[in-house]
């Protein structure tokens, strides 16, 4: 028997939504089916064991409360949920740690199934990729509507969020082993908005989900001059409630025969768009245009089946309500537009549905159509219920269009690489650091240390010791060069160097005092030439001087950070591993005066490079060498800033840079989330000052000199 | 005491940006005075960052005291080592040291909710005894507050200075203070690293408990006298009892030597002296990295005890110019007969023996210095077994 996991954060009939509607018509119809389902649940409602035993018995549920620290599911040595500054990230994250502990405790899945809104298959595909977790199982993704998507029909504006969330949505639908779409027209709406290739298109399976209706029609009700108009998607920009409440008020001005009403019997998502639709209700019509927002399921089925329901919606990628309207007998107005209702899907115009050009124009001219007093002119007369069966075999159980899998990440040797380590001073730790990669070094591994310059006796001599070693047949590395720049050369140049000097396929860039970088040198070698992934960067763990590792200052990249990454440095500050052929085709920009790093991987992730986050082998940084590396003055930052998005913006790419790169988006993202540095560190050290002197104030010896100052003024005074 | 232990400050600090070691005390000394104060006036609450850059007034189990401690052991399980932050030589020291650490300031002043989280350390960890290495201050107040909090505790203390430094006031007002403790039953038993001065005090041990060997995880690139160019290294503070002058002057006249680092200017007054380079200590890291590169350690000293230094440099397989310790343990051993001079103020000596120990085949020498380290940590182990028995 197979067992599949679906991973949500709604379940009808605990939540609303159309996801959850999707998933509550999904586990009716295939419970009976030779799978065990399951249900990881994420979403901020309580659902209790008992209440889904009674409606889902078959099924098996999970609860995962993402607002809790959940340390039953972390070691110590893991980041919790301070080192998350973006929620979505965080859910991601323990989702992923959380299906890990399933497959431990309970086995591997044969499937787990993710909605693609906020990306929460981020962390746990990537874990797929570098070997971790997962390895029999299918990751795979549902296209319900991303942020990424859902946005490029709606006038919001980006903020640090959903800037992170479209990020990791976009790299799990990129990622997952394959995703889902109810609709061809929806994958290929995808496609064309992420930039996705044939290979994804050909691997996604496609295929009708089941609809449950409380009443089926065996025809369509007929319109009539007391037909009521109905709105029956969720208060949401991209559902147009303001073109429908634009077009109905044209249409009751115009028709003062029409005697029905308008009523609104939807879902609040966003209530900025109630109001909006309230506020676009002209005074006269106030009686006639209602709001049944809090509507029983009930009450509204039997608004939507005896009249007319409007879907001005501009995309969609299924809309479930559309097809419950038609089969419930309902007239149904479709905005020809939305691709879910274009061609190649089951609407068509005229027989089971009428659909308009998506202008309040072309609605109100319909709508005057429809309530025809000429019955002949009436396009709704024809109209039948739509004909509808959903997939007979869910893909879990017998995928269509399987395409090989990808290779399983091998355990053997590790494969060639070149270790290419920019240094300057700081003897100690380029040997330890070297020393360290012996461990798991084969004689195929090269480590190039590529010096800018170094003065300080010490390292010049450890320099000169490592330069003579003789055939190191003495020392289990495989290779050893040292190649001398000078101080004039900054870091890409001497990583540039280190690169040409390489010899092997793959390449690891780790600068000195970063941390011991073995284990993850050889696990991200291993992911990278087994073709799971092309770039892989730590996590990095932020050290104090006195402390050693501190709980709450990891730095989490955000992998292929498309969107993120044109504001800040959230791939990497200095650390990863690469194939050769990608760094010589996209090498450091010598040009820079710093952010070397975040320009050559944004790049690398806008030429269709897979950049990979390892979470489970972190580094760490002393904090004074992470702010060499991520943190230079302000306005030495915003010079890099421009240079790194004219770079990215220069190279071949697939996908359209977020209009957000043009100037609105780093406002936005530095008034939510990062504070222009140099005002960061100008009030620590106020801060420092503060303390310091207060500290000094009440010092014993200030004190008492104080006291004596006021002693000498009092006696200078008694003998004046 | 003072004079002896601190030897080079560990403060983190590194090469290019480090200032002279003038500056690096004040600073050191500023730092401390401001965490003491802060921790009497409670004002270090405020800032996170701010605290977290500088020391506590009690630090346990400190990556910097824990990171090079040798493998745990029968010896140390539920003792807790203690020392004062401020004395770089005896934390090094503590640092080699398995089990669990509290480096405490010179001068810390323990409150009330200060001892409590001492005392709640205590029964976390099932402590039951304490090794109080060297002495300060802070560490007798803490030592005076475990023996009334847990009474049933045993408190055990190691005296590491040499008895000349008494001729410090500070160093003997210590010395003083902690006989004081013995006498007053705060320490149950005492050591003192000097052969023979068990005399002081009846609590005192007539046996020597050395020091331990740090576990530095470093393996040489190339064996002691391997490489084409021969080095040494300098390791400590230029003072009296250090004696840098003669062991860089005999270095400097050694044929066998091609170029000496140190971490203290040093100007010589002979023609060699261009073999000279000063260089930074940086962290610990940094130091054992350049100990592991060189071929020779210079340490003849006037007055030591049982130096971290030679200790250092037999952790990374690297031999040492020594002076006669006084150890009650090890004599005859080739790595004593090798390495050590009968004067540390013969030049002469200094250079013969240098010669010698360089005539020495690579693989021979790292077999005696293995063995001798081998033979310091079972001495260690087996002292402070007894030492910590002790009633």
């Amino acid at each position: 028997m197979r067992r599949i996991c679906f991973a949500t954060f709604e379940l009808a009939p605990f939540t609303g939504g159309g996801i959850g509607t999707w998933l509550g018509n999904t586990l009716e119809a295939y419970c009976d089916t030779n799978a065990q389902i399951e249900v990881l649940f994420y979403g901020r409602q309580t659902i209790s064991q008992a209440e889904f035993g009674a409606i889902y018995p078959s099924v098996i549920l999970h609860v995962l409360d993402c607002g809790r620290s959940e340390t039953n599911l972390l070691s110590p040595d893991q980041p919790g949920r301070p080192a998350f500054h973006s929620e979505k990230m965080w859910e991601s994250y323990i989702i992923m740690r959380k299906l890990e502990q399933l497959e431990r405790d309970t086995g591997a899945y044969d499937v787990v199934e993710f909605v693609d809104w906020s990306g929460p298959g981020f962390f746990a595909i990537q874990q797929k990729r570098l070997g971790a977790s997962f390895q029999a199982t299918e990751l795979v993704v549902r296209l319900h509507g991303s942020e990424g998507v859902l946005r490029q029909f709606e006038t919001r504006p980006w903020g640090y969020q959903n800037l992170v969330q479209a990020d990791i949505e976009h790299q799990a639908i990129i990622l997952a082993d394959y995703c889902v779409s109810h609709l061809e027209a929806n994958a290929r709406h995808y496609q064309s908005i992420y930039g996705l290739s044939e290979h994804w298109l050909k691997s996604c399976q496609i295929e009708l989900p089941p609809v449950k209706t409380a009443f089926q029609a065996t025809t369509t009700v007929a319109a009539t001059s007391e037909t009521s108009l109905c709105f029956s998607s969720k208060f949401q920009g991209v559902k147009r409630p303001g073109l429908f409440v634009a077009a109905a008020a044209e249409f009751l001005n115009s028709e003062p025969s029409f005697q029905g009403s308008v009523v609104f019997a939807a879902f609040i998502a966003d209530h900025n768009e109630v109001e909006d639709a309230e506020d676009k209700v002209p005074p006269e019509l106030r009686t006639r245009i209602t709001f049944a927002t809090s509507a029983n399921p009930d009450l509204r089925n039997s608004l939507i089946r005896q009249n007319v329901v409007v879907f001005p919606n501009a995309f969609e990628t299924f809309c479930f309500a559309a097809y419950e309207a038609s089969l419930m007998g309902a007239i149904v107005v479709l905005n020809e537009r939305n691709s879910a209702f274009g061609p190649g899907t089951p609407w068509i115009d005229g027989r089971n549905c009428l659909k308009f050009d998506g202008s309040v124009a072309g609605l109100t001219s319909l709508l005057r159509r429809i309530f025809s007093a000429e019955e002949t002119a009436k396009p709704s007369a024809a109209l039948a219920p739509i004909t509808y069966e959903h997939a007979v075999t869910p893909y879990w159980l017998g995928r269509r269009n399987a395409l090989p899998a990808a290779p399983p990440i091998t355990r053997h040797a590790p494969p060639p690489l070149s270790i290419v380590i920019p240094t300057r001073e700081h003897p100690g730790q380029l040997l330890a650091q070297i020393q360290a990669l012996a461990t798991p070094m084969s004689k195929d591994w090269e480590i190039i240390v590529v010096d800018r310059g170094s003065r300080d006796p010490a390292t010049t001599h450890l320099l000169d010791t490592m330069e003579t070693l003789p055939a190191l047949d003495i020392h289990p590395l495989g290779t050893l060069k040292i190649v001398r720049c000078t101080q004039a050369s900054n870091f890409a140049m001497c990583a540039n160097r280190g690169i040409a000097e390489a010899s092997c396929e793959n390449i690891a860039v780790l600068p000195n005092r970063q941390g011991d970088y073995s284990e993850f040198a050889l696990n991200a070698t291993r992911a990278i030439a087994s073709g799971s992934c092309d770039v892989v960067v730590p996590t990095i763990r932020v050290t104090d001087e006195f402390d050693g590792p501190a709980a709450d200052t990891f730095w989490i990249p955000y992998g292929s950070a498309y969107r993120t990454g044109l504001f800040v440095n959230r791939i990497s500050p200095g650390a990863f591993v690469a194939r050769r052929r990608d760094l010589e085709t996209q090498r450091y920009d010598e040009a820079l005066e710093g952010e070397w790093t975040w320009d050559l991987l944004l790049r690398l992730a806008y030429s269709d490079h897979r950049i990979m986050v390892d979470t489970d082998r972190g580094i760490h940084i002393r904090r004074e060498d992470f702010d060499h590396w991520t943190s230079p003055p302000e306005l030495k930052r915003r010079r890099q800033v421009e240079a790194v998005r004219r770079n990215a913006w220069r190279i071949p790419r697939r996908l359209d840079l977020p209009w957000t790169a043009l100037g609105d988006g780093e406002l936005t993202t530095a008034e939510w989330h990062f504070e222009p540095r140099d005002v960061a560190r100008i009030k620590e050290e106020l801060e420092e000052t503060r303390m310091s002197l207060e500290t000094l104030a009440s010092a014993r010896t200030v004190r008492a000199t104080l006291r004596i100052g006021k002693l000498i003024k009092r006696l200078a005074g008694l003998q004046a | 005491m003072v004079a002896f232990e601190g030897e080079v400050p560990t403060n983190g600090t590194d090469g290019p940006r480090s200032v002279s070691r003038r500056q690096q005390n004040r600073l050191e000394l500023l730092r401390v005075t401001i965490a003491e104060e802060q921790s009497k006036t409670g004002a270090n609450n405020t800032s996170q960052k701010h605290k977290a850059r500088t020391e506590p007034a009690l630090h346990f189990d400190a990556a910097r005291d824990t990171q090079y401690a040798t493998a745990s052991h029968l010896a140390f399980e539920g003792v807790l080592t203690v020392f004062t932050q401020e004395w770089v030589g005896v934390r090094a020291a503590a640092g080699s040291i398995p089990g669990a650490k509290l480096a405490i300031s010179k001068s810390a002043v323990l409150d009330p909710p200060t001892i409590a989280a001492l005392l709640n350390f205590l029964d976390d960890k099932k402590i039951h005894t304490v090794l109080v290495q060297g002495f300060s201050e802070g560490l007798m107040r803490a030592a005076k507050a475990v023996r009334i909090g847990r009474p049933e505790t045993r408190i055990c203390a190691v005296w590491h200075g040499a008895i000349a430094a008494w001729c410090l006031d500070d160093e003997r007002a210590l010395a003083n203070a902690f006989l004081d403790l013995a006498s007053r039953g705060v320490f149950d038993a005492i050591s003192i690293m000097k052969r023979g001065a068990h005399l002081i005090h009846p609590k005192a041990v007539p046996y020597l408990v050395p020091n331990l060997p740090p576990r530095v995880g470093i393996r040489r690139l190339l064996a002691p006298g391997a490489a084409q160019k021969r080095t040494a290294l300098f390791g400590s503070w230029n003072n009296t009892w250090k004696n840098m002058y003669a062991n860089l002057l005999a270095a400097a006249l050694s044929p066998r030597i091609d170029e000496i680092f140190t971490f203290a200017k040093a100007e010589l007054p002979i023609r060699e002296a261009h073999k000279i380079r000063q260089t930074n200590y940086g962290d610990r890291a940094q130091h054992f990295a350049l100990l592991s590169t060189v071929d020779l350690a210079l340490n003849a000293t006037v007055v030591d005890c049982h130096p971290m230094i030679e200790l250092e440099a037999i952790s990374v397989g690297t031999p040492v110019l020594r002076a006669q310790l006084d150890l009650d343990f090890g004599a005859g051993h080739p790595f004593e007969q090798l390495m050590t001079v009968s004067s540390p103020h013969s030049i002469e000596e200094l250079v013969e023996t240098i010669e010698r120990i360089a005539s020495v085949p690579s693989s021979e020498i790292s077999d005696i210095i293995e063995d001798y380290r081998k033979l310091v940590e079972t001495t260690s182990f087996e002292r402070y077994g007894r030492f910590l028995q002790e009633i």
